[in-house]
């Protein structure tokens, strides 16, 4: 039995750094959640959940790095360990299995890896899934192009009239312009950036769409299949140009 | 409406042309009006299929782009008719093919035109000769009754136009005899005139152009007898008889492409 | 010169929609278009049953006699009689600027300018190469744009070896965007009638919207061109088709641009000679 290196002994410390770090934000979610009212925004929750998962794929990847040295070591108590006093802690450090609480922990972790290789009921077939991603880029194109970005209110909102609508708060926001004023703010733009043209240009097809798209019965856009569907192909319409038959 | 005569004076090679003899004489004999210069360009080409060795020539077909001074900006393509019968109409000049059909297209159109035909079109295509004639001499005497046009023919020497004797191919003479006395029937569409064919010169106005001519150069030992001679009417340079469809002047760019496709 | 292209096609219902959007990117309004295409067929030439057979006893003329092969067979290529029907009033009398979109389909705009008493036409003789070879970004050809101004260019086009086959009229909307032509069009059939009356023929241009399509759904095609008159210059030739595929990345959303189908753009006639090489 060899005695550790120093740096086994640095990877042990810096492991239970960084599960202290884990254990430390974990607290402060709970503390969190039972303190605070209303509840805390939903951003800072969301700045606990990052930083309690980064700090968890620290520990994965620490562990996994001294994985070979942190199996092979055991622990056993010296002689001078007051083993009377702090019987918990030994107790707990000698103890080869897992606590039972923690072992159950561990099952339901591993059934929730095994689940999607077991092809559960509850997921989707892959043509459904193939189907679902065929539609979505569409759906969601079509859903952002009826909306005016950049505001506070969706346009049904502005349509029913936006003092019904309620935010919770008082604060400025911004609603979506007009159809007329949205046009003016094109030609204003366009003549001030006559540079850059690229971007510029970009710009312009972008909003020349949404506005289409949001005039009433304008909704052919997601239909590129169907445009070319009984079009002609563009090879004939060539061939008879170049051929005159 | 003119007459014009058209004269083609071969010169063996290595030999001076007389042009610049018979321009001074003239100037210096009758009370000639200098006009601005005479120039042209003609670029030959001749049906691919014709030039094989077991082909008949004489029913070769001949496409000419023609570039006259005489109406500027303007370029005349002419291409002959295939012969498979001997022409019919006997009042015309021996040794002419049936008149070409003429287009015009816009001088600045006539080098992309020579090159699709000399790439793309060779099939049908091929170049045969190009003749210019650079800095000839136009002249009116008798108040523009009559304009005599006079200019030595060279094949082009490329960009740098060094004009040496080697490629001086001869020297054409041009004499227009503007008639206004005697009234014709003139020609309207410029689309039907190239079927009805009633170009040709009376004899008389050959004889009087002919004899023009001899007077003009007596004195100065040319002779003219060895020319090639070619008589045709043209158009009037009367303002009133102007043309709806601007210079274009056909009969004058068949007779210099008649001339010029056999320039020996 | 040369001619570099994208094409692609646009169904009827987006026909607005994308004029619209080209009017935005190019910042003008569309310029309606209208030209008759009159196709001309070259005639085989008659020297290529002649050719002698190989090996002849002549062998001095062997040399002439192969490059005369060569020529005649360096290929039959269809040409066209292009007639531009040039409105009569000059289109920049419209002040209100929205005229030609507001129709809702631009044919009618069409129809209004011609419907203008008589149109002068401005034809060309139009040669167009088949597309270069090989997998390229963006189709490439040669092509020569020669104005006819006049004579009686059926008859010549006759001597000069070529027959009349067929007519048809393009009609559609011209932008432009710096060197690029963005043209929109689609082709309409006319009756066919022989070659001279066709060069001569406008009673059709005041109906124009009552000419059958040739493509029943009523799509448009889309052409985005550059013409490089020295298209032999490799930093030209560069420039063009990066500016091209600018264009198709700026104008992904609205229509899908590609090279053309070369097969279908092949302009050379096939030689049908009673012997074969």
């Amino acid at each position: 039995m060899a005695d550790l290196l120093t740096d086994q002994v640095r990877a042990l410390d810096q492991t239970r750094q960084r599960l202290l770090a884990l254990h430390t934000s974990l607290i402060a979610l709970r503390s969190d959640i039972a303190t605070q009212s209303p509840l805390p925004s939903w951003p800072a929750l969301q700045t606990h959940a990052n930083l309690i998962s980064n700090n968890l794929q620290t520990i994965v990847t620490q562990l996994s790095e001294h994985r070979e040295a942190f199996q092979s070591t055991v622990a056993f108590p010296l002689p001078q360990f007051p083993g009377k006093e702090r019987s918990f802690i030994l107790e707990t450090l000698l103890r080869t299995k897992l606590e039972p609480n923690v072992e159950e922990w561990v099952e339901e972790g591993e059934n929730i890896t095994l689940r999607p290789r077991k092809g559960d009921q509850r997921g989707l077939s892959d043509a459904d899934l193939s189907a679902l991603w065929q539609w979505a880029p569409g759906a969601a194109n079509k859903e952002a192009r009826k909306q005016k970005w950049g505001a506070d209110f969706t346009l049904e909102e502005k349509q029913r009239g936006m003092s019904n609508v309620i935010t919770g708060l008082h604060r400025e926001l911004v609603e979506p312009p007009d159809e007329e004023g949205d046009e003016e703010y094109e030609e204003e733009e366009y003549e001030v950036t006559d540079e850059d043209e690229d971007e510029e240009d970009e710009d312009k097809m972008e909003v020349e769409q949404t506005k289409s798209e949001t005039i009433p019965g304008g909704g052919t856009e997601s239909a590129p299949i169907l445009r070319s569907a009984n079009q002609m192909s563009l090879q004939s319409v060539h061939k008879f140009m170049t051929t005159g038959r | 409406m003119p007459s014009t005569g058209l004269f083609f004076l071969p010169i063996a090679p290595n030999q001076p042309s007389p042009s610049a003899l018979l321009v001074s004489h003239i100037s210096r004999s009758f009370p000639a009006e200098t006009l601005p210069t005479f120039h042209l360009d003609h670029r030959l080409f001749v049906d691919t299929s014709s030039l094989l060795p077991n082909s008949d020539t004489s029913l070769r077909r001949y496409t000419s782009i023609l570039t006259l001074c005489h109406s500027p900006g303007t370029t005349y393509v002419g291409t002959t008719p295939p012969k498979e019968k001997p022409p019919a109409a006997a009042s015309d000049p021996p040794a002419t093919s049936p008149t070409s059909t003429l287009i015009t297209i816009p001088s600045a159109h006539a080098d992309p035109f020579t090159q699709l035909i000399g790439t793309k079109l060779q099939s049908h295509w091929a170049h045969r000769q190009s003749l210019v004639v650079d800095n000839g001499t136009a002249l009116a005497l008798q108040h523009e009754e009559w304009i005599v046009r006079i200019g030595d023919v060279r094949t082009p020497t490329g960009r740098s136009g060094q004009q040496t004797a080697s490629n001086l191919r001869g020297m054409i003479v041009e004499v227009s005899f503007n008639d206004t006395t005697s009234v014709r029937p003139g020609r309207k569409d410029s689309a039907d005139q190239q079927d009805t064919q009633h170009s040709g010169v009376g004899k008389d106005d050959e004889t009087l152009i002919r004899g023009f001519l001899d007077s003009l150069f007596d004195g100065t030992g040319v002779q003219m007898a060895s020319s090639r001679a070619l008589f045709r009417n043209t158009r009037s340079t009367n303002p009133e008889d102007k043309d709806r469809s601007g210079v274009a002047d056909w009969d004058l760019a068949s007779l210099y492409m008649d001339m010029l496709r056999t320039p020996r | 010169m040369h001619e570099f292209a994208l094409y692609g096609q646009v169904s009827r219902d987006d026909h607005h929609r994308t004029l619209q959007q080209l009017a935005g990117y190019t910042r003008m309004q569309p310029q309606e278009t209208v030209e008759i295409h009159l196709v001309f067929k070259p005639r085989t030439p008659a020297g290529l049953d002649h050719l002698p057979s190989a090996g002849g006893s002549q062998g001095v003329m062997q040399q002439d006699v192969q490059k005369l092969k060569t020529m005649l067979n360096a290929g039959l290529f269809y040409l066209q009689l292009v007639g531009e029907v040039v409105p009569d009033k000059p289109k920049g009398t419209e002040n209100d600027e929205d005229v030609a979109m507001s129709n809702g389909d631009g044919d009618h705009a069409e129809s209004d300018r011609s419907a203008d008493e008589k149109s002068a036409v401005r034809w060309s003789l139009d040669f167009k190469d088949t597309p270069e070879p090989g997998k390229q970004p963006v189709s490439t050809r040669l092509v020569s744009r020669i104005s006819m101004t006049d004579g009686d260019f059926v008859r010549f086009l006759d001597n000069f070896g070529y027959e009349y086959v067929s007519r048809y009229i393009v009609v559609g909307s011209k932008f432009y965007d710096h060197d690029t032509t963005l043209f929109v069009h689609k082709v309409l059939r006319l009756s066919q009638i022989s070659a001279d009356e066709a060069v001569r023929d406008t009673s059709f241009l005041p109906n124009i919207t009552e000419l059958p399509e040739l493509d029943g759904s009523g799509g448009y095609t889309i052409q985005a061109s550059i013409d490089v008159v020295d298209g032999n210059n490799p930093e030209l030739k560069e420039r063009a088709t990066r500016q091209l595929l600018a264009l198709k990345e700026a104008l992904k959303q609205a229509v899908d641009l590609t090279p053309g189908d070369r097969l279908s753009l092949d302009t050379r006639v096939p030689v049908t000679s009673t012997r074969t090489q």
